[in-house]
């Protein structure tokens, strides 16, 4: 066994890597930096805006390298199913109307002028360039729109912003020269530093760069055109006359690179009528191989595209220009590496990038200057009430979980009962040793907290006329008896005190069923000081309430530990888990005078987690479903014992009283 | 402005914070909670730089990100598959795979407390400073992450009387 030494030697030695300090402490110098920067509202220099604006100042050319292309409205039944779900993930939004993020159904508009292009930096801003080759800005702090700072002022080309060796850089091409001796050339501007640096020459009077990646290894991956487009990580590019490209000239357009994955558009191009139709989203490895092809629901007459794969290179964004030229529209294609579950979800006649580390939505609270904010459902209908990292939560019938609590309400014990009214939430508190030290009350329509005068009382569960709660005390003599009490729900006084058996030999109430009438109920035990080797088991007691009497049933079934449901569904029947030898099992406990037979319905799925068993709660839902608590995650289960998640990450919890 | 006060916390605390963190959130994100940490204290420096114990406030703030990190993240597998990616597979040592997946099973306040108590040395009280929590709390923490762990171990778990020995 490892004691307190032998675990922090373990501890010590699982987490003792090296941690270079020097380093980080680099690091973090640049970053704080940067930050001050932006708060001042600074970003490139005068001086450096100059320096930009005398590179070049010609308009840019690109479109006259591209071949124009008429769809051909062809068939697109092998198009998966649009479907316009859910979107929780953060997204940019671009176009005419500006800037906007969404995530959820929240939205918020940070940004008010036309919009040709966006892209998150990785420090919660933007860099986005106004329409018609306008200048390239940098939104550093998206709560004031007026401290933007000019990136390269206009007739450049916003390509994107890439984080690599600690830089985060915007690239963006410019042009020089006039007619067909004009030639293109990529910049890369450092966001950190405020310097601008010319990479390399892109293009001439009829070719340019279409789009810049980088690959893991930070080496940039070039997208150049002239006509079709080809694939070049940058040191290939510098031979190109004689090197291998990464991928062929094609009729592709847009590249982005994450995850050891490339995203792309290849069009289908038509000799006889020189079109290009049928954009498709391809995905392939670093060696430029193609793993997947996915066909994408648009058309487009210009044939370019915007792409925007996401970190894990599990989705991807992809921006078509519309028809006629005016506008794009955006689809992100998601799960791309499974074919029975990828999806496309329109995003609408907008330009789209995923958020990065933009989260507007987020409470920024995180000093201890900074008290944590909390929630309030106010009108809104309570359906669940849950623990979660010390605070109490609720759960609205639409679905939007609210933290009630800062965490101060030490909600690390116990289950929530929600009372009649739907939002007062009660649990009790218990210390270190397990005794219950209080039992505090949230009214889930404002977030308030107070203690109720119940010290010592540990509740379980609600009658379910909802007018009693069953709880349990302790005796404070020496060999304390352990009772099982009855509380009016409303006052909290005490309608009902039945002695179950001495602590040192019953062991605490673990958990309580109401029969149907509420005449009686249901009470499981397991003395806590069991032998060494000796399997812990719990004990089943019937307690009739109006003879204030606990009698022991026979179980039948030694080693076993119960989690019976907080009430009976038919009379003398309560719903169960059988915890076994490890296995879980779903039915039916029957109470008979001096015993209990258990009518087994069908082992749980693995999800539901038995191996900690204190944690493990149930439930009746009205809808002739039950709640299941595993410690961990909430659960619905249906007669027919199918697991259905419904809250992650959920220490406790319960449902609004149901009848 | 930092200065070599900062400087000085910085490279003495910033090693065993990022330790307990590997323990609380994973090796993946631990420089960077840490870092952000003391990136708000550079920002506060000339307050808090003031305070007796400037180590304890990036240390609260360290463990309110670690909090908020954990929330998001929801899967503590994503602690776990951070770990066995890293050193625990490397190392190919199974015990290390064992109480990696067992600290997986415990809450934010109970990793937190045994990574505070066990890695870091403080005691129920300062963690409790640190938790923003009762010292008492703090045991229960200490008590019922040490069980959970034996439990998971496969060892029946000790008596926790104090947890003070720092």
């Amino acid at each position: 066994m490892p004691g307190t030494d032998e675990l922090a030697d373990r501890l010590g030695a699982l987490v003792g890597g090296p941690v270079d300090a020097e380093s980080a402490y680099a690091r973090l110098m640049r970053r704080h930096r940067l930050r001050r920067l932006r708060r001042a509202g600074l970003g490139l220099t005068a001086a450096a805006a100059v320096a930009v604006g005398v590179l070049v100042a010609v308009p840019d050319e690109r479109d006259s390298k591209r071949v124009d292309v008429v769809d051909d409205g062809g068939d697109r039944d092998e198009v998966p199913a649009v479907a316009q779900g859910e979107r929780s993930r953060t997204i940019l939004r671009f176009g005419s109307q500006g800037i906007s993020i969404t995530s959820g159904d929240r939205e918020m508009s940070v940004w008010p002028g036309a919009v040709s292009a966006a892209f998150p930096d990785h420090m919660g801003g933007i860099v986005f360039q106004e329409v018609d080759a306008g200048p390239i800005r940098w939104l550093a702090d998206l709560s004031n729109p007026s401290g933007t700072s000019t990136v390269a002022p206009p007739g450049a080309l916003l390509h994107a912003v890439i984080e690599r060796d600690g830089q985060e850089e915007v690239f963006f091409t410019r042009r020089s020269g006039e007619g067909e001796s004009s030639t293109e050339t990529l910049f890369s501007y450092s966001l950190l530093d405020q310097t601008v640096t010319e990479m390399v020459d892109t293009g001439g009077s009829e070719s340019g760069l279409d789009a810049v990646a980088a690959m893991p290894d930070g080496q940039l991956v070039l997208s150049t055109c002239h006509l079709q487009c080809t694939v070049w990580t940058q040191e290939k590019y510098q031979d190109f006359a004689t090197a291998e490209p990464l991928i062929p000239p094609d009729w592709i357009a847009g590249l982005d690179i994450a995850a050891e994955t490339i995203a792309y558009v290849r069009y289908t191009f038509t000799p006889d009528s020189g079109t290009t139709t049928d954009p498709v989203l391809v995905i392939a490895d670093l060696s430029g191989e193609t793993l997947h092809e996915v066909p994408l629901p648009m058309t487009s007459e210009s044939g370019g595209a915007m792409v925007d794969l996401d970190g894990d290179a599990q989705r991807v964004i992809v921006s078509i220009p519309n028809d006629g030229g005016s506008g794009v529209t955006s689809v992100l294609v998601d799960n791309v590496f499974d074919v029975e579950g990828r999806s496309i979800e329109t995003l609408g006649e907008v330009g789209a990038a995923f958020g990065g580390s933009i989260d507007p939505f987020a409470a920024d609270c995180t000093t201890p200057d900074c008290p944590a904010p909390t929630g309030a459902l106010g009108d809104r209908e309570l359906e669940y009430a849950f623990l979660r990292d010390g605070a109490t939560w609720a759960r609205t019938t639409d679905g939007e979980e609210v933290r009630l609590t800062d965490g101060t309400v030490e909600a690390s014990d116990g289950f929530p009962l929600v009372l009649a009214d739907g939002h007062t939430i009660v649990h009790s508190v218990a210390s270190f040793d397990g005794v219950f030290d209080r039992v505090v009350a949230t009214d889930a329509r404002d977030g308030s907290s107070r203690e109720l005068p119940l010290a010592g009382t540990g509740l379980l569960a609600l009658s379910p006329d909802t007018t009693r709660i069953a709880a349990t005390r302790y005796t404070d003599e020496s060999g304390a008896t352990v009772e099982l009490v009855v509380l009016d729900s409303t006052t909290f006084a005490e309608v009902a005190n039945v002695p179950i058996g001495v602590e040192d030999e019953v062991g605490p109430i673990q958990r309580a069923a109401w029969n149907g009438d509420g005449a009686s109920l249901l009470v499981t035990t397991r003395c806590c000081y069991a032998p060494e080797g000796a399997t812990q088991a719990d004990r089943l007691w019937s307690v009739d309430l109006p003879g204030n009497s606990a009698t022991e049933l026979q179980t039948g079934s030694e080693g076993t530990i119960w989690i019976v449901a907080d009430r009976a569904s038919d009379e003398n029947t309560i719903p169960a888990l059988q915890l076994a030898d490890g296995s879980l099992t779903w039915g039916s406990l029957r109470v008979a005078a001096t015993s209990v037979t258990f009518d087994p319905c069908c082992p749980l799925p693995n999800e539901l987690d038995g191996s900690m068993d204190g944690y493990l709660d149930l439930s009746e839902r009205a809808d002739g479903r039950w709640l299941v608590s595993d410690g961990r995650n909430l659960f619905e289960l249906d007669t027919a014992g199918t697991l259905r998640r419904v809250i992650e990450h959920a220490t406790n919890a319960s449902s609004r009283p149901t009848r | 402005m930092a200065d070599e006060g900062f400087q000085e916390l910085f490279l003495r605390e910033y090693p065993n914070l990022v330790r307990e963190l590997r323990l609380i959130v994973g090796p993946e994100a631990a420089e960077d909670v840490a870092s952000d940490a003391f990136e708000q204290l550079c920002r506060s420096w000339a307050k808090v730089s003031r305070y007796e114990r400037p180590g304890a406030w990036v240390r609260m703030v360290a463990l309110r990100t670690a909090t908020k990190v954990r929330r998001r993240s929801r899967k503590r597998s994503e602690v776990e598959v951070g770990w066995t990616a890293g050193r625990a597979v490397d190392r190919q040592v199974d015990s290390n795979i064992d109480l990696v997946n067992a600290l997986g099973t415990l809450s934010v306040q109970q990793r937190a407390a045994v990574a505070l108590h066990h890695v870091g040395g403080y005691s129920a009280r300062e963690i409790g400073e640190f938790l923003e929590c009762e010292e008492a709390t703090v045991r229960t923490h200490l008590f019922r992450g040490r069980q959970k762990l034996a439990v998971l171990l496969r060892d029946p778990p000790e008596e926790v009387v104090d947890a003070g020995h720092g």
